[in-house]
């Protein structure tokens, strides 16, 4: 079988193992939500897969261009779409955000490959901005129902990041959050699951040590420079990093192949840059997370970060090389 | 295909009319006035009262600059038409104020002041007039005047379309409003669908012309070997 590579993976790295890989962490989320709330998050992640690999079909036929299915980041636009849904989101939610991923952030840049922003990103984004009641709605995972079509019984809840956004208290311990027993969206929960997706795809070589390493001191730094939660200044970084979709940003967007610098410097600078707006949209920002925001307005950057830190690296080597 | 020159001073009047309206679209291509468009052009009335200002300011303005700009010293000529295309956009006002309809007013009160230090006015008059003949000048400012309408008149029928379903404030028949349409994001979404639209039809003109000159060239090349 032959094996897709493009130019933006490093060598010997075929786009499929790499969605492959992302595929296997965002069934582990989903697996996680199924037993925590039943059949319905899986529904939306499989109804928000099916949206996006339609839409890339039918792009790709009224272009008359070969279908790109193969190479399955359609699928892993689908499926982070889906886990960073609500388990009670209304089913046109999904539906919407990854056909508008699709047809809108990615198929008119060239497809697979030549994107500049983050697909997954640019869904969720959008959704947010118009169905910001469905997107803020979580059930309560105390409740212990079991959800699948009907959802009129649910308790609601805000999530962590929204308590903390609004400067209420919140209870969770660190059991809770490790746990995601928490409210929030299917993936975005369950830190221990996130860890494990997290070593998972860094074992697979998809993930970058450095940048993720800088994106979370970063977010560290700036927690506990500026607390929100009361308590004591860890309470306020265990909060911040463990809530919303700040930890599931570092594990999958901050690591998309395409739409990030692929240099290390360049992928420290980015992990930073973004650790830094992601903070800021939280702290002034219309809504409780503005994870999906902060990407799609450093996504443009990566490829001038890469040109920097590649002319820094050739600088320093010069300087270096000179002085022999 | 000809390459634009620094002084324009060879080309007829259709060529800059052309050029300016829809080849370099000032929107679409050179990306100025884009801010107008994201702001205000969210119903078809605001975006032709805006695309009207355009006119209105330009159209003198080029022709005093092309008149008298280049007896003005360089550093005095910003001034002059930013200070003029100001006073213009305050009659302006006043007139839509007073006699056109309050209720837009009071909905563009912002944009229009913000016209004089538009980047349209200031690329235009001081980057073309400047310097060209009058009935140059003159073409100019209706085709860029033109072309910025066209734009605005576009995203802002179909942002009105979508966020409120109605057109010119007439409904059309459709229920299904979408709010979000009259968001900036959607504007630049539009935008930037419509600058790929016009670089496609460009670069297919341009792959026709090429198939000319290469089919002409391939005669020549065939004439000289048959001599």
């Amino acid at each position: 079988m032959e094996s897709i590579i493009t130019p933006s993976l490093r060598a010997g790295r075929s786009v499929i193992s790499y969605s492959f890989d992302v595929l296997i962490a965002v069934a582990a989320l989903t697996v996680f939500s199924y037993v925590q709330y039943g059949l319905r998050p899986v529904l939306v992640v499989l109804i928000a897969i099916a949206s996006a690999v339609i839409s890339e079909t039918v792009c790709c036929l009224l272009c008359r261009r070969r279908i790109t299915l193969g190479d399955g980041t359609a699928f892993v636009t689908g499926g982070l779409i889906g886990v960073l849904m609500s388990p009670i989101v209304p089913i046109y939610v999904p539906i919407i955000a990854s056909a508008f991923a699709i047809v809108i952030a990615k198929m008119p840049f060239g497809g697979s490959g030549r994107n500049i922003f983050n697909p997954a990103a640019a869904g969720v984004a959008l959704v947010t901005v118009c169905f910001e009641r469905s997107m803020s709605a979580f059930p309560n995972p105390s409740q212990n129902v079991r959800l699948w079509w009907d959802t009129s019984e649910v308790l609601y809840q805000n999530s962590v990041a929204a308590t903390l956004k609004s400067g209420g208290t919140s209870f969770e311990t660190f059991t809770d959050l490790l746990f995601g027993s928490t409210p929030g969206a299917i993936g975005t929960t369950t830190v221990l699951v996130l860890v494990a997706c997290l070593l998972y795809l860094r074992f697979r070589r998809t993930v970058s040590t450095a940048g993720f390493i800088a994106y979370m001191l970063t977010c560290t730094a700036l927690a506990l420079l500026f607390p929100r939660a009361e308590g004591d200044y860890w309470r306020s970084v265990m909060l911040e990093l463990f809530s919303g979709t700040l930890l599931f940003t570092g594990v999958f967007f901050l690591n998309d192949p395409t739409t990030t610098p692929h240099h290390t410097g360049g992928r420290v600078a980015f992990g930073i840059l973004l650790g830094g707006m992601v903070m800021l949209l939280r702290h002034f920002g219309q809504y409780a997370d503005g994870a999906c925001f902060a990407v799609l307005l450093l996504n443009p950057l990566a490829p001038i970060i890469d040109r920097w830190t590649w002319q820094l690296h050739r600088f320093v080597e010069m300087r270096w090389i000179r002085r022999e | 295909m000809n390459k634009p020159t620094a002084s324009h001073s060879g080309w007829k009047l259709t060529t800059i009319f052309f050029d300016t309206a829809l080849r370099n679209n000032l929107v679409l291509v050179q990306a100025i006035g884009v801010c107008p468009i994201i702001m205000a052009g969210a119903d078809l009335k605001s975006g032709v009262a805006l695309a009207l200002c355009t006119l209105i300011t330009l159209l003198p303005l080029s022709l005093l600059m092309s008149l008298i700009g280049k007896k003005v010293a360089n550093w005095l000529q910003p001034v002059l038409y930013t200070g003029v295309a100001a006073l213009l956009l305050v009659g302006t006002a006043i007139v839509l104020d007073k006699w056109v309809s309050t209720a837009l007013y009071a909905k563009l009160h912002l944009f229009i002041p913000l016209m004089a230090v538009n980047t349209i006015v200031s690329y235009r008059v001081g980057g073309f007039s400047i310097g060209n003949r009058p009935a140059a000048a003159v073409m100019d400012a209706l085709a860029a005047a033109f072309g910025f309408g066209l734009v605005i008149a576009i995203v802002s029928a179909i942002r009105e379309l979508v966020s409120t379903n109605t057109i010119w404030n007439i409904p059309v028949g459709i229920s299904l409003p979408l709010p979000e349409a009259a968001q900036p994001f959607a504007a630049f979404i539009l935008l930037g669908m419509m600058a790929a639209g016009l670089q496609w039809l460009t670069h297919r003109r341009k792959e026709s012309d090429d198939e000319v000159e290469l089919l002409t060239a391939d005669n020549g090349e065939e004439g000289t070997e048959n001599a």
